[in-house]
């Protein structure tokens, strides 16, 4: 069979995978032996992990850390806000504000804005950044703040995001789950969800990834889940 | 440049007429007889309950002709009506010119009355807008090099993880092919250069990004802005040159292959109209690799869903690359379904000739038109549209959601990514991978 993991292929004879050592606990019936190897796999594993290259890239970056926020304009992620601000404070880091037009089509330069489609110039942008600087400064006054700074570019979300990160080889993401295309169309706490953004950014990034939530959309996922029980 | 304020310079516009006054436009606007075998050819004409004025013959006639006429003495009122059947009812698809008895090429008038209307700063926004990037990055979006090295960076290291030991060369001398792209890939799509880099890696293709030149796109050309268009294609050619590369290769647009292929050599002033580096198109390439092998495609991962193939204008109709084209779909999908009319005669998706990049303020009408598009593709009951073209794309995706046609719009390269074979010694080994980091 292959390992439900790794996919690595596992022997019929083995009762584990050699290459991830599978499972972190230990079976009933699995003999002492075998999990002190799985334990040696693991440990190994692990060393080969913090060695690597990425890990090294950021142990030479320890020195000013970077978290980059990703904001949809809407109050929403907010909740994702107070999660980079409070990252940011503890480990001393920068946080970089960052918001990207979305362009409507994927050929011209055109974007949307709160006041419709428009081409994006430098005012839309120099516009943009002052309300975001105005915005989450007016939210850390009379606090501790962080070194801030605000960015802005167009495209498609994810891409710029994940280009953004690469470029400024940011420590962590912090941004929300999801956001709504349509403002007529509001949030659905009903249905809480992941946006293609939150999941090609959490797929692609080279960093890791928050993506926090709301308490009412944690509420809505446990109805959620516990109605889908009862099915 | 905007299209509010214009200030009407005859001098200029006399200049252009005379210097196109020679005995092929003369004997056309003489020639045309009305006979309105173009009108049918027309998508504008049949998307627009078949109005006369829609028809190519009046379109260059109304332009063209009357400048003519009337030397280029015209009020600003005339040169409006010029702008918008320029650029809002003609896509310069060439269709028109296969079914006149004559033979004239339509498409050429129009492109000089866009010229003209250039020379007068009237010209659509969007078109307007890519002009300053193209003088100052060498590209229509204002990409700087070091972003398409990082995202050719980024890109490769993607798709490492599908195939082994893939990477991005960039200007690499002496290379056999040097890949030009559209800039909407490393913008909007840079899933395209992960792709095309699985497919030279597999091919085992001689190939380099350059970093200027790189921009196969012309939209100078389109906004009738001839200086400019010979600058940003010769900027291409001597890249090619400098890298001493045996062929420039365009991505899937149609567009670029216009350019570079024939319009170019002549925007940039190559007097025999040859351009000084072979030019080969992707489908010709793809092609290439499936018929010698290069490539081979895995029979039980062909595409069992209905498949059609959008021929762009300027890939089949003015590279005459249709049945290549076929013949990869032919080779990746078992259930292909040919358009009505095709080939050569296909339709143009209503989104060439600079529509797409002019963006929302020609919206509703390049939807409008598209209807005959989005009744071909509805009667062949296709579920996947394959357009090797990036404009194509982007108007097929659009005429998807206007008119509900369900169907997934795909490169070439999304499928012959998707039905390959990759060899045993190029799947990527996860353990050595892990230790790679």
């Amino acid at each position: 069979m292959n390992c439900p993991i790794c996919n690595n292929t596992i022997n019929e004879n083995e009762t584990f995978c050699r290459k991830c050592a599978w499972s972190i606990l230990r079976a009933d019936n699995e003999p002492e032996q075998d999990y002190e190897e799985r334990f040696k796999i693991a440990k190994k594993n692990w060393e080969r992990l913090i060695a690597c290259e990425c890990e090294a890239r950021y142990r030479h970056l320890h020195k000013e850390h970077k978290i980059l926020f990703c904001t949809d304009l809407y109050a929403s992620s907010d909740y994702a806000f107070k999660a980079a601000v409070d990252l940011a404070r503890e480990c001393d880091a920068e946080l970089i504000i960052y918001h990207v037009l979305e362009s409507r089509h994927r050929y011209s330069g055109q974007i949307i804005t709160a006041d419709g489609e428009t081409w994006a110039s430098k005012e839309v942008f120099d516009k943009l950044r002052t309300s975001l600087q105005k915005y989450y400064s007016a939210k850390l006054e009379n606090q501790p703040a962080p070194k801030m700074r605000v960015e802005a570019r167009s495209g498609i979300p994810w891409i710029e995001i994940v280009r953004m990160a690469r470029k400024e080889k940011v420590d962590m993401i912090v941004m929300g789950p999801y956001s709504i295309r349509d403002p007529k169309n509001g949030f659905d706490l009903e249905k809480p969800r992941l946006g293609e953004t939150a999941k090609q950014v959490s797929l692609r990034a080279p960093c890791p990834v928050a993506i926090v939530t709301s308490p009412d959309q944690r509420l809505s996922l446990e109805q959620q889940t516990s109605a889908g029980e009862e099915k | 440049m905007t299209e509010n304020n214009i200030k009407i310079d005859i001098s200029k516009i006399r200049e252009i007429l005379d210097k196109n006054n020679g005995a092929r436009i003369r004997s056309w606007l003489s020639i045309c007889s009305r006979c309105g075998l173009c009108a049918e050819a027309c998508f504008f004409f049949l998307a627009n309950d078949k109005n006369p004025k829609y028809a190519p013959a009046y379109k260059f006639q109304r332009t063209l002709g009357t400048l003519y006429k009337k030397k280029g003495k015209v009020d600003e009122a005339f040169l409006r009506e010029c702008h918008d059947i320029a650029w809002g009812e003609c896509t310069l698809c060439k269709r028109c010119s296969l079914y006149c008895p004559f033979g004239i090429d339509i498409a050429a008038m129009i492109a000089i009355v866009r010229s003209i209307c250039f020379s007068q700063g009237l010209i659509p926004e969007g078109l307007a807008r890519t002009l300053p990037n193209y003088e100052q990055f060498g590209n229509q979006m204002a990409v700087t090099v070091e972003d398409l090295v990082e995202t050719c960076e980024w890109m490769a290291e993607e798709a490492r993880d599908e195939i082994k030991n893939v990477t991005i060369p960039i200007d690499t001398s002496g290379a056999k092919y040097m890949y030009t792209i559209n800039p909407r890939e490393v913008m909007f799509y840079p899933q395209d250069l992960a792709m095309a880099a699985q497919i030279f890696t597999v091919a085992e293709e001689s190939w380099t990004i350059p970093t200027t030149g790189w921009d196969c796109t012309n939209l100078a050309m389109y906004a009738g802005n001839k200086e400019l268009a010979g600058k940003v294609v010769d900027a291409m050619y001597k890249k090619a040159l400098e890298l001493e590369v045996e062929a420039i290769l365009i991505t899937e647009c149609g567009h670029a292959m216009r350019s570079a292929a024939y319009e170019g050599p002549y925007l940039a002033n190559y007097r025999n109209g040859k351009p000084p580096v072979p030019i080969v198109h992707s489908v010709q390439l793809f092609y290439e690799y499936i018929r010698d092998g290069r490539i081979k495609i895995d029979p039980s991962k062909k595409i069992d869903l209905p498949v059609t193939y959008q021929d762009p204008c300027n890939v089949s109709r003015n590279a005459g690359l249709w049945e290549q084209g076929r013949e990869i779909v032919r080779a990746i999908c078992n259930d292909f379904r040919d358009m009505s009319p095709n080939r050569d005669h296909n339709h143009c998706c209503g989104g060439g000739g600079g529509f797409i990049p002019m963006g929302g303020p020609y919206r509703k009408r390049r939807m409008r038109s598209g209807r005959i598009k989005a009744e071909q593709i509805r009667a062949t009951e296709a579920k996947i549209v394959i357009s090797p073209c990036h404009n194509c794309y982007d108007q097929l995706n659009d005429l998807n959601k206007e008119y509900d046609l369900g169907v997934r719009v795909v490169s070439l390269k999304e499928l012959i990514i998707e039905t390959m074979v990759v060899p045993e010694h190029l799947k990527p080994n996860p353990e050595s991978q892990n230790e790679e980091g």
